[in-house]
């Protein structure tokens, strides 16, 4: 089974993840079509296994897919202020650089 | 600010009608289906109770105050606080002798009668001077083998010179031996007492159960090990003694009867572990083995049966669970290292063998016995600390075992309370980074995750039982009955 998704919707990154969370269910390949739409192609693992069915929890997990992307979207900076306080006053340098010189080559650049 | 702003988090559908949001600290709500799609497209009235119950638990903001963002990220740091103080917990591996020959054993037993792998009293030293250079105000030593009372002269030494360095150093240190308690006699207790040593050991089970998982000599492990028990508490105290069991097949049949043991046997906990993927365990696996699924439905008739002895009046809880409901259900951190973000290989917990190699787990070193050393962070011997700690393999470990960066744990909601495990993941699958579909560890706690969670939301005293478990202390019967 085939469906086609609109990447105007569904930008390929989402389809993607999407296709990775579908692997240990059958097997999904994604194929390129024309006029900014790609094709994800099913095959089922087990033969009992209803494809329709796996198409269906596949078109809800992409709507699933493109919320947790608003949500990152707008949480993004907030994410980022967070964790910089969080751990503000941690002691997480590399000191190798501040504290290495030329002699010591910390980094073993001379080789 | 008109209107409301998102903070970060992360849902997954919990049933046909809920779904489950957790915000980075690890909080959690139950929303209706239709309530987080009108949640994200800022449609959800000022008033409503699900509006102030999101805002009370930081998944939205509705002013310009700073106060919020500050609370979560005094959250977060809290949730993260087992990376404090570096590793804390130091395994010796004393001897790789063993009397018994269990067939799960992760450790590579060797005869008893084979001084060479004894740790050196040279090495205990070393491995010593190791220790003592983290930087955790409190440290763990855990003493095991083999079976470490087999060479019992090092397990004296390590004892008294870490009590002299700590007390040197005004530092705080426990000491555990691991052991069957086969070996135990009298003067072995008398020095535990001494030294304010604990005892860990292993029940499987009913005698039959746990003898044919842990064969030895005379087939009577099970009498030994409850007569050493018996003896540890008369002389060490009634809770200086635990015990932790590890099913294999034989025991997914009779977790009920595995429960009743432990509480015949008068513990306050049960530690249900499916088997390792390493050592003998696995080379045994047709024997001893199951799928992840058999044993996810051990875990749940084992935890019922825990449930209602806990429902009768006797407190016993299961540690994972109340591992996990503590990450769950409050703000503190619970370092575990097998699971945690970062993984606690090296940087929470360290293994020195033996011969002197040090491991970032006893999982790395099982898998070196069986020829594969890439988890070897050196030697007491000829590395430095800073060469072992700060070494180009820990820093891969750790960096591997970021969940926030791996793909399929990264949108997961149940993130916050979970972690990644790259030994256990290279074991399984050949690669450091999981492979989260089909994953057995995503199995395992994706499943317990949801398994708590119903059982919390459904029932009053379940609840109780919980939180009793959480703050370690017994409830009245009449509030879980």
């Amino acid at each position: 089974m085939t469906i086609t998704i609109d990447l105007s919707i569904y930008p390929l990154d989402l389809v993607l993840r999407t296709c990775h969370v579908f692997m240990s269910r059958c097997y999904v390949t994604p194929h390129t079509v024309a006029n900014g739409r790609i094709a994800v192609e099913f095959v089922a693992r087990d033969e009992s296994d209803s494809l329709r069915d796996l198409a269906g929890a596949f078109s809800n997990a992409l709507l699933d897919a493109r919320l947790r992307a608003v949500i990152t979207d707008e949480t993004r900076a907030i994410r980022e202020l967070l964790v910089a306080q969080a751990f503000c006053e941690a002691d997480l340098l590399d000191r190798r650089d501040i504290e290495g010189d030329e002699h010591t080559d910390p980094r073993g650049i001379a080789g | 600010m008109s209107g409301y702003g998102l903070m970060p988090f992360r849902f997954a559908r919990f049933d046909d009608a809920r779904t489950i949001v957790v915000n980075e600290a690890g909080e959690h709500h139950f929303l209706a289906n239709e309530d987080l799609s009108r949640l994200v497209m800022h449609e959800l009235p000022g008033g409503d109770e699900t509006f102030l119950d999101l805002k009370a638990k930081h998944f939205l903001f509705d002013s310009d105050s700073l106060a919020p963002f500050e609370l979560l990220a005094t959250k977060i740091r809290s949730k993260k606080a087992f990376l404090d103080g570096f590793t804390s917990l130091h395994i010796f591996v004393i001897s790789l002798r063993c009397e018994h020959s269990c067939h799960y054993c992760q450790v590579s037993r060797v005869s008893s009668d084979r001084r060479r792998y004894d740790m050196s009293e040279e090495t205990a030293r070393r491995a010593l001077d190791l220790a003592f250079r983290s930087p955790a105000p409190r440290l763990k030593i855990e003493l095991q083998g083999g079976e470490p009372l087999l060479h019992f002269e090092r397990v004296s030494q390590i004892v008294e010179e870490a009590e002299h360095r700590a007390e040197e150093q005004d530092r705080e240190v426990e000491v555990v031996v691991t052991s069957n308690l086969a070996m135990l006699d009298d003067d072995m207790l008398a020095f535990f007492r001494d030294h304010g040593v604990s005892l860990s050991t292993s029940i499987d089970g009913p005698e039959e159960l746990h003898n044919a998982n842990r064969p030895r000599p005379g087939n009577d492990s099970h009498a030994k090990a409850i007569d050493g028990i018996r003896r540890a508490r008369e002389a060490l105290g009634h809770d200086r003694v635990a015990a932790l069991m590890t099913a294999t097949r034989a025991s997914l049949q009779c977790p009920e009867a595995i429960v009743s043991e432990y509480v015949r046997l008068g513990f306050s906990s049960i530690f249900l572990r499916p088997l390792s993927p390493y050592g003998f365990a696995l080379r045994s696996v047709r024997t001893t083995g199951y799928s992840m699924r058999e044993f996810l439905d051990f875990y749940v008739r084992a935890l019922d049966a825990i449930l209602t002895v806990n429902r009768n009046g006797t407190y016993l809880a299961e540690t994972y669970a109340q591992l996990l409901l503590t990450r769950m259900l409050t703000p503190f951190a619970t370092g575990y290292v097998d699971l945690q973000s970062p993984a606690g290989a090296g940087i929470g917990a360290v293994v020195y063998n033996y011969d002197g190699d040090v491991y970032a787990s006893d999982e790395s070193r099982m898998l070196a016995e069986m020829g594969d050393t890439r988890f070897r962070l050196g030697n007491v011997q000829s590395d430095s600390y800073e060469a072992i700690f700060g070494g180009e393999t820990l820093r891969k470990i750790v960096a591997a075992s970021v969940a926030e960066s791996i793909p399929g744990c990264a949108d997961c909601a149940f993130l916050p309370w979970c972690g990644a495990d790259p030994v256990h993941h290279y074991a399984t699958t050949g690669d450091v980074v999981p492979h989260i579909p089909g994953s057995d560890f995503h199995e395992k706690n994706f499943f317990i995750f949801k398994h708590l969670l119903s059982l919390y939301e459904r029932d009053p005293a379940i609840r109780r039982i919980f939180w009793s478990w959480i703050r370690n202390e017994a409830v009245q019967s009449e509030e879980v009955a």
